[in-house]
């Protein structure tokens, strides 16, 4: 089960996923949806992933803190790591900023991917949410979400 | 109807549903009649998100019933889910909304809208066919039919501002002892593996 809401960045990962028959696709209309529908779905024995910008993700703090902290329930999160060098938009910059500090506050582990071949780690990521009873959360770079990034 | 008498009338129609419940209320009033060790329900602390999480639940489990009991205070704050839940409408999800119009858990000061909003039009107009409100007893049998015959349900209990005023049936356990008790409850009676070989 995968269950998410894209940013511009995430809807060609968000596509394939939708299109994959071995995928249960739930979209949501916010992504703190999103974090409930994974949970609920870990329960009933899924695998489950949430994917989305980083925006939706600064918007789930509560949902995080009470639901998967509180309770000790993994979570395994994708989202777009917007506000770098490659992304010279003015809020997501400020989004950037506070993408990992945020997350650190929390005291939500997370990676950041920028290379094809560290999307290997991606099944280890998940399976490290499970072990650590809590989320954890991959932010990918905008040259493995856009294909075209680099004449972008 | 009473709040006492929508409970009592959800517990006399509960079987083997797997239910979610809601924040304040819905877990106050569950609680009350079946205890607070009934580890056929999850308890949800977190508002807004009951429905979400009954949408995994049923999305996972396309063969259990699964029953979410949220109150309507809880969806204000995650209104959209309603569209969320309309689009995919599993056939073993039924989402029961007690709806006071207050948020009864802090005594009572009015949701947004109270007065107005019509949650059953806005399901069907979500494209949510099964969708009805109780607001007397004599309902109940027509949401019976509903709540136990397949196909996603959308039914609002109309229910009387206020919980009679009593102690309340607090569960001597928090966060990780609720996770642990429903996915054992899950892995015991429905034969699945939810924390793994570990079991933990």
């Amino acid at each position: 089960v995968v269950s998410g809401l894209p940013d511009d960045w995430v809807v060609p990962l968000l596509s394939l996923i939708e299109a994959d028959d071995e995928m249960t696709y739930v979209p949501v209309a916010r992504e703190s949806e999103a974090i409930g529908v994974c949970a609920g779905a870990w329960f009933g024995g899924a695998r489950p992933a949430a994917v989305m910008g980083i925006a939706g993700l600064l918007a789930c703090g509560h949902e995080l803190v009470t639901l998967n902290l509180a309770h000790q329930i993994p979570l395994f999160v994708v989202a777009s790591l917007r506000g770098g060098l490659d992304d010279q938009l003015t809020y997501q910059v400020g989004q950037g900023l506070v993408a990992k500090p945020y997350l650190d506050a929390l005291g939500i582990p997370h990676d950041t991917m920028s290379e094809p071949a560290e999307l290997v780690g991606l099944g280890a990521a998940w399976t490290r949410a499970t072990l650590l009873k809590r989320p954890y959360v991959v932010y990918l770079t905008k040259n493995l979400l856009l294909e075209k990034a680099g004449a972008q | 109807v009473k709040v006492d008498d929508a409970f009592q009338w959800l517990a006399k129609t509960h079987t083997n549903e797997l239910v979610v419940l809601g924040l304040g209320t819905s877990t106050q009033e569950w609680h009350r009649i079946f205890g607070p060790d009934d580890d056929q329900s999850f308890h949800m602390h977190t508002m807004g998100l009951a429905g979400s999480f009954g949408l995994g639940l049923a999305v996972a489990r396309p063969n259990n019933p699964v029953w979410v009991i949220d109150g309507d205070g809880s969806l204000t704050l995650s209104f959209g889910s309603i569209l969320t839940m309309a689009e995919r409408q599993p056939d073993n999800l039924k989402y029961v909304l007690t709806s006071n119009r207050v948020y009864g858990t802090i005594d009572g000061p009015n949701i947004p809208n109270a007065k107005a909003t019509d949650y059953v039009g806005v399901a069907r107009a979500a494209g949510v066919e099964r969708a009805m409100s109780v607001s007397s007893e004599a309902e109940f049998e027509a949401a019976r039919d509903l709540l136990c015959s397949p196909g996603f349900s959308f039914l609002v209990l109309e229910v009387e501002q206020g919980a009679p005023r009593r102690p309340k049936p607090l569960a001597n356990y928090e966060g990780p002892e609720i996770k642990y008790r429903f996915a054992r409850y899950l892995e015991r009676e429905h034969g699945i593996s939810v924390l793994g070989r570990l079991g933990y």
